[in-house]
């Protein structure tokens, strides 16, 4: 008899612990959670800004390749379209 | 003592069992009250509660961009800061106003009557540039406001301007593709709820639906733009040489069907579109429909082809230059007598084309245009795109039918007269032209035989005499090379007539045996000169030269000059004059025609032209084996006379 209070005390000592430890571990995570939500939320401007910056850098790439740009710069250096007699050609360098 | 202790005892039960009462109320209370707050408000509360915690949030995805064919970016979107304001929370009023009049350039009036409304939000500037928005963002004003929008910039300015078109401020497309691609482009809305803390900061803690893919999507166009560069810049160059309104030019890949550059001028700049007339912004190639002139004459020939009506041969009567059809004239601009249909066309006879059409009907005419694309439209995704002006056939009188083969009573736009060439070119097979690649067309028309491959070897076959011999086109030769082409200088109706305003047009295909690509280009009101063949074809050789040169196909020069023109100058535009002049001048004075049998091509030609005949060479050789007339005969009277040349 004194043996099965013994038993039962035990284990209800076990489970109270185990709630408790459980608890501690919800609200553990749920700080975790919180936490991360706001490093995800910082992640995540900073991407969105780099990302615009690639935008921008692409549209400005965009700009310095565009062909008036190119037809300028090429009258600036003296260089100009490939005119008869200034193609040199290999073999299969005909562009289809 | 035994009492004593007994009251003390039942005083302490008392005072446990109020304790006990005590507890079992509030307990009871506690109990009561979580049993209201759980039971019969819980719902009411919960709805309160997620109104606090939770946040609903929209997000707008980024539009598409447009790429050309070899993935040059033609139109995208970047973040850009939009300022507002909310005038209730600006604290200092005068403060406000002049630093965000001394940042953005705005008067202070303005400002203060835009500060002065009653509203909870007030646009200031939208799309404000990075730098403007950095000082803002410095001055930290309070109840001023940036918040994140997408503006669309174009990296190649005013490239193709009217082609793409451009997108309102609220990045909704307003012209061109951006219009007409609207929907694919645009991004999407998503609207999602976010949890949020005590300080209103959003936080994702989970994703409630917003990984949904909301970017618009791209669109490839069959451009390159380095050729619409070049075509644009050709185009610009001639309008301002010639004083012209306005031009326009198509370049089609005859393989495919691809539109290489579609340019319009004058250009526009789509990223500053305001600044510029609505008038500009105009896709002429698709929207204006104009009287194309003789340009239309090689489907008239292409027609009488396939009906029969003619062989390239058969002599027409060109009236001398003047003939009266039912009371109208109709004039040629050199005084032609009998000319052979294929000298029709290199010459540019309007009397002999009007008498072919006469011969070919009505019907047979007006199937034929509408078999090739004439009045309807050309299925390419353009806003505005035309189906021009084709009168039903029951309509035309006989004098419309001359007019009409000519190019004169009928409207195309330039886009139907590149898909009508592109047909020639594909040897009698209608195909259609394509401008986006993706997203690919559902409903692509089926390629359909209009003509046959023999036919349109002869009608190609004029077409290089009107440039590679003494047509009107000699102005497009590329040395090393062949080009087929045709000149039009059309009247333009104005009211109560034809006025003394033209549209010089010329359509040029190169290689001209298996031509690879197409140059279309129009050009209107052109002055001092209207030809054609001196407006327009110089803007046709410049663009046909760079594609050639582009893709590596621009032959190596030959030395010597073509041979039907030696002693041409090369840069007359009307060739019979040039004869003419030549032949006052000639040194062949002999009355009989000389031996040229044995002689090299080159100087047997000379002679020939020289007497005022352009001969007809027959065969692939270097040298002379047997000729018509025969040595000794007198020189033909008419100057239009066929001399033949048989080459070994």
């Amino acid at each position: 008899m004194k043996e099965d209070s013994k038993g039962i005390a035990l284990a209800l000592a076990t489970i109270m612990i185990s709630a408790l430890l459980l608890g501690l571990i919800s609200v553990w995570l749920n700080i975790e959670r919180v936490d991360k939500a706001y490093d995800l939320r910082r992640m995540e401007k900073k991407l969105n800004e780099q990302e615009a910056l690639e935008s921008k850098l692409e549209v400005e790439k965009n700009n310095l390749i565009s062909p008036i740009r190119l037809r300028e710069l090429a009258k600036k250096y003296g260089f100009g379209p490939a005119s008869q007699g200034q193609i040199r050609r290999d073999r299969g360098d005909l562009k289809k | 003592m035994a009492k004593r202790k007994k009251e003390s005892l039942k005083s302490s039960r008392n005072k446990l069992l109020f304790v006990m009462v005590l507890f079992a109320l509030v307990w009871t209370a506690l109990l009561g009250r979580a049993a209201w707050l759980q039971l019969y408000k819980g719902a009411d509360l919960s709805r309160l509660a997620l109104r606090q915690h939770l946040a609903a949030e929209l997000e707008r995805g980024e539009r598409g961009n447009i790429f050309d064919r070899n993935g040059n970016m033609l139109a995208t979107s970047v973040d850009a800061s939009s300022l507002y304001i909310r005038p209730v929370k600006v604290t200092d009023v005068s403060g406000t106003v002049a630093k965000l009049s001394k940042i953005l350039g705005i008067s202070k009036a303005k400002l203060r009557k835009k500060l002065s409304r009653k509203s909870n939000f007030i646009w200031i500037k939208r799309q404000l540039d990075d730098r403007t928005a950095r000082k803002i963002k410095k001055a930290d004003l309070p109840g001023v406001y940036l918040t994140t929008e997408f503006v669309r910039l174009y990296p190649n300015n005013h490239l193709a301007g009217q082609l793409l078109g451009f997108a309102g401020i609220d990045g909704k497309g307003l012209e061109g593709l951006e219009k007409e691609f609207n929907g694919r482009l645009a991004g999407r809305k998503a609207q999602f709820v976010v949890q949020r803390d005590a300080s209103g900061r959003r936080l994702y803690l989970d994703e409630l639906g917003r990984e949904m893919d909301i970017r618009g999507k791209d669109v490839h166009l069959t451009i390159d733009s380095h050729l619409q560069s070049v075509t644009e810049n050709a185009l610009v160059d001639s309008i301002k040489k010639y004083n012209a309104k306005w031009g326009t030019a198509v370049v089609v890949e005859v393989a495919t069907g691809d539109i290489l550059a579609l340019a319009n001028c004058p250009r526009f700049n789509p990223n500053i579109f305001r600044t510029s007339s609505p008038k500009t912004w105009r896709n002429r190639a698709a929207i204006d429909v104009v009287e194309p002139g003789s340009t239309m004459k090689p489907f008239l020939i292409a027609a009488a082809l396939k009906h029969g009506v003619i062989t390239p041969e058969k002599l027409i009567d060109c009236e001398g230059g003047r003939w009266n059809l039912n009371g109208k004239y109709i004039k040629d601009t050199h005084k032609y007598g009998w000319l052979p249909a294929h000298k029709v066309l290199r010459y540019s006879s309007n009397i002999g084309v009007a008498k072919i059409g006469l011969e070919l009907g009505v019907q047979n005419y007006h199937k034929f245009l509408t078999d090739i694309g004439f009045g309807s439209k050309t299925g390419l995704p353009l806003p505005g795109d035309r189906v021009g002006s084709i009168r039903p056939a029951a309509q035309w009188n006989e004098i419309d039918l001359a007019a009409g083969a000519f190019g004169q009573g009928v409207g195309v736009t330039a886009l139907q007269m590149a898909k009508a060439y592109l047909c020639i070119a594909n040897k009698g097979v209608a195909k259609p032209l394509r401008l986006v690649q993706l997203p690919r067309s559902e409903e692509d028309e089926a390629p359909k035989r209009i003509f046959s491959t023999e036919v349109a070897e002869k009608v190609l076959s004029m077409m290089r005499e009107v440039v590679q011999e003494d047509g009107t086109g000699t102005r497009v030769r590329i040395s090393g090379t062949t080009v087929a082409g045709k000149t039009g200088t059309a009247q333009k109706a104005e009211k109560g007539g034809y006025g003394n305003q033209y549209m010089a047009s010329f359509i040029g295909m190169v290689p001209g045996y298996n031509p690879e690509y197409i140059v279309f280009v129009m050009v209107d009101s052109p002055q001092p000169n209207h030809y054609g063949g001196v407006v327009a074809a110089p803007v046709v050789k410049t663009v046909m030269t760079e594609t050639l040169a582009y893709y590596g196909k621009l032959p190596e020069k030959q030395n010597s000059a073509p041979v039907m023109s030696a002693s041409l100058t090369p840069s007359s535009e009307m060739p019979k004059k040039a004869v003419r002049a030549n032949s006052a001048q000639t040194s062949v004075s002999s009355e009989t025609v000389p031996n040229v049998k044995g002689m090299p091509i080159r100087r047997a030609v000379e002679i020939m032209v020289k007497r005022g005949f352009v001969p007809k060479l027959k065969g692939q050789g270097m040298t002379i084996i047997k000729q018509v007339p025969e040595a000794g005969e007198k020189w033909p009277e008419d100057e239009n006379a066929e001399i033949v040349l048989w080459l070994s």
